[in-house]
């Protein structure tokens, strides 16, 4: 019976705790910021940022010193690939030069004064391409541009050279093995599409722990912990009751957030989106109470409201280079690695991408999935223990009072 | 101004919250992306071959496309569906399908199809890989068209114009070994440095309203807020510079990045960065004098500036808006700096202009200053 009694009385308490909790939430201004506003606007400010997806028509200039009919085709298709766009002819490379300082094009495409006579020659003739570096996916688009432009021109230049001979044997004589290139998941290789899915699950995280944190640094510096433990005749000592009562009160809260970020914004922006919702929402929980109760226990550096903003802010970007979407985690330093498995959003980021952008399964994703179920139990245990010592040192310090007197 | 100075210093000391933010956060960050990108480059992309012929020829094949340094063939497989199935578990970054009767069919002239799949929810392996891929396919094709070209007489010396007649000479301008460490770091470390001092610059002033230290804090100043301000950031400024020297001193002394101008343009770029983002930060905490909602401010500003300075997606691509935006960030105009002089080596005449802005920047707050002044005086903290 005794035990019976102390699971409703551990009900209680929990109960009681949530809904203190949800007050405190509400009162908060700044945290309802970072609860609501933060998770609503974030996702819509990055998406609007990297909404066109992908470059187009990054401007180049032509240093032709052939001028041949020929030399002038290779520009005008140059010119006509999606990636490129010639914007002047320059006389020669000091010309070009002065075009790129002046950041008028970001690449020169020069063709040598034998450019012609060679190929008549039968020669293999050079052309070169200089680009800017300063962004490397307008390297990339010089580079897909150039490496097309010059294959199918040389394509039909041998097939010229053949004279006479059918479709079918042209076809064979220049490119017996014809091959087909399939980017999966996502086809026109958008920046936002890779981008975004990552980010989403890094605004989660992070406003969690941002809101949690400053949460905690109100109590810290008021002196308001001891509330939490004495006053109430059941309440002290069951740091248990204390960490599920604000757990259940944050997941609540986020479950809408949630929803929003992860299905809606998704479908809104029109990004890849083939997972099975249900299998996301399902992996989406043990994401959820790992990101709580990772908060809940660094909210114990927090001394202050405000410094929740100091600690925690710059470690979004360290957090979604450690996830592994740019820099793939195999090819990470093994210590990386381990520091990146012990944060929820990196499971959190290569479950979610998987599921929502590759239509990957819950079973697929099994190993994040179970990572994040063992975060979750973790970050639960070092959550009742910081919090056990924090109720400990301010019982040392002697603060009391009565939890209803606020 | 000497007694604000030495006031700020003991506050500086005293609390820990500045020493990690200013310190150990700035080098935390850097030592994290010189050594996650060490390589320079993803090497060992892990791929599988879906081989369905089974021939000598796509045996070769894979040999030849496992001796690339960016591939790892991790899988042999036999189906289309498993090789998804290893692509959805993250397992590869993409696989390459060589047909039934690739062999049979590549001899007889009956154009055998070679099909290659990446994962394109990774950008940065699967453009790798589709380069890797491509270029083994091409070389497939050329190694025909020369067995072909050779039995029918032509001459050693002029296959490789019958095979390509154009070939092209790729310059790539300043970052030849295409490194995304030279890439990422020239740009993502200045601005985490800017996130940082945006933070504690805001923090430090909003501080003394919350504490109702202001008033104090202007007497040491004679009630000029002009002294009292200079003398509570140049402690900061020293030591956020100290900061950014030491960046540069890794990424061109020791890293060896490219370098191609005048170390000193990039010196005073960087003292330039650093002074004009605490000009930046007075001006939020002028318009906002409140420590939340100047943090908050600080903290967008901060980390959206990673990515609508431009560093990955190019600014003349982003939609209008966020291309004005992108210029009133002072990473911005040191990342076109660094552009210029450190990347591209070119006369400081073309970089002109944004030193130009990062010195507006830096006298920017001062017409605000007497509205801050105001909001010291008053010092009402809001919670």
């Amino acid at each position: 019976m005794k035990f019976f009694h102390s699971i409703r009385i551990g009900l209680a308490d929990i109960y009681y705790i949530w809904r203190r909790e949800y007050r405190a939430v509400f009162q908060d201004f700044g945290v309802i910021l970072f609860f609501f506003a933060l998770p609503f606007v974030y996702p819509i400010v990055y998406a609007a940022v990297y909404n066109p997806e992908v470059v187009r028509d990054v401007p180049m200039v032509v240093v032709d010193n052939a001028r041949t009919p020929l030399s002038r085709k290779l520009a005008r298709e140059m010119d006509a690939t999606p990636n490129a766009r010639i914007v002047s002819y320059c006389a020669n490379m000091d010309e070009a030069k002065r075009m790129m300082h002046e950041k008028n094009c970001y690449g020169i495409l020069f063709i040598p004064s034998d450019f012609s006579q060679k190929i008549e020659r039968g020669e293999q003739s050079v052309v070169s391409f200089y680009s800017d570096m300063s962004i490397l996916l307008n390297y990339k688009g010089f580079l897909i541009a150039l490496t097309d432009v010059t294959m199918n021109l040389g394509g039909r230049l041998q097939t010229q050279s053949l004279g006479g001979a059918t479709q079918e044997q042209i076809n064979v004589a220049t490119q017996p093995i014809p091959y087909v290139s399939v980017n999966l998941y996502n086809p026109e290789s958008g920046l936002a599409s890779f981008l975004l899915p990552a980010i989403l699950i890094l605004i989660l995280q992070q406003s969690l722990i941002l809101g949690i944190g400053m949460l905690a640094g109100g109590i810290y510096e008021h002196h308001q912990l001891h509330l939490f433990y004495s006053g109430r005749e059941h309440m002290h000592n069951n740091v248990l009751h204390l960490v599920i009562g604000k757990a259940l009160c944050y997941f609540s809260l986020y479950v809408l957030c949630t929803a929003y970020i992860l299905h809606f914004i998704p479908w809104l922006f029109k990004f890849p989106q083939i997972g099975s919702q249900v299998e996301i929402y399902s992996f989406a929980v043990p994401f959820l109470l790992s990101s709580i109760f990772f908060g809940m226990t660094l909210s114990v550096f927090v001394r202050e409201r405000e410094s929740s903003f100091l600690l925690f802010v710059f470690t979004s970007v360290i957090f979604l280079f450690i996830s592994g979407i740019t820099w793939p985690r195999y090819a990470m330093p093994e210590y990386w690695q381990w520091l990146g498995a012990i944060i929820p959003s990196t499971w959190g980021i290569e479950g979610f991408v998987r599921m929502n952008t590759a239509g990957a399964g819950i079973y697929d994703v099994r190993h994040a999935y179970t990572m994040l179920w063992i975060l979750t139990g973790v970050y639960f245990v070092t959550t009742c223990l910081v919090y056990r010592y924090q109720i400990w040192k301010d019982k040392k310090r002697g603060h009391s009072g009565v939890l209803e007197s606020e | 101004m000497w007694a604000s100075i030495v006031r700020e210093m003991r506050q500086l000391v005293s609390r820990p919250i500045y020493v990690l933010c200013m310190v150990v956060a700035p080098l935390f960050c850097c030592l994290f992306m010189f050594s996650l990108m060490h390589e320079g480059l993803p090497h060992k992309i892990p791929v599988a071959i879906v081989d369905q012929d089974h021939s000598n020829s796509s045996q070769d094949f894979t040999q030849q496309l496992g001796a690339l340094e960016s591939v790892d063939v991790l899988y042999k497989l036999n189906s289309f569906t498993e090789a998804r199935e290893l692509m959805q578990s993250g397992d590869i970054f993409g696989f390459l399908m060589i047909p039934e009767g690739f062999e049979a069919k590549a001899t007889a002239g009956r154009q055998p199809e070679i099909s290659f799949y990446t994962n394109n929810a990774y950008y940065i392996p699967a453009s790798l890989l589709y380069k890797s891929f491509k270029t083994m396919s091409v070389l497939a094709s050329g190694a025909v068209v020369r067995q072909v070209l050779l039995a029918t007489g032509v001459e050693e010396s002029q296959i490789m114009a019958k095979l390509q007649p154009i070939a092209t000479d790729m310059h790539a301008l300043g970052n030849p070994w295409i490194s995304y460490s030279v890439y990422l770091n020239n740009s993502f470390l200045p601005g985490l440095l800017q996130l940082m001092i945006l933070l504690v610059t805001v923090f430090s002033i909003g501080s003394e309203i919350k504490r109702s230290t202001a008033r104090e804090w202007l007497r040491t100043a004679d009630d000029s807020i002009i002294v009292a301000i200079t003398g509570k950031l140049v402690p900061q400024t020293i030591i956020f510079f100290a900061m950014g020297l030491l960046y540069l001193a890794l990424l061109y002394g020791y890293l060896h990045f490219p370098m191609q101008g005048n170390i000193w343009h990039m010196i005073a770029a960087m003292l330039l960065l650093v002074v004009s983002t605490q000009s930046f930060a007075v001006i939020i905490m002028s318009i906002a004098p409140s420590l939340r909602i100047g943090l908050s401010a600080a903290g967008l500003v901060g980390v959206l500036s990673l990515s609508i300075a431009g560093f990955s997606f190019p600014v003349p691509a982003m939609y209008l808006p966020f291309q004005a935006m992108s210029y009133v960030l002072p990473v911005r105009h040191y990342f076109l700096i660094y552009v210029d002089q450190a990347l591209n080596g070119i006369p400081l005449y073309y970089s002109r202009w944004h030193y130009v802005a990062l010195i507006l920047f830096a006298v920017a707050s001062t017409p605000l200053l007497p509205r801050l002044k105001k909001a010291l005086m008053r010092q009402v903290y809001v919670p």
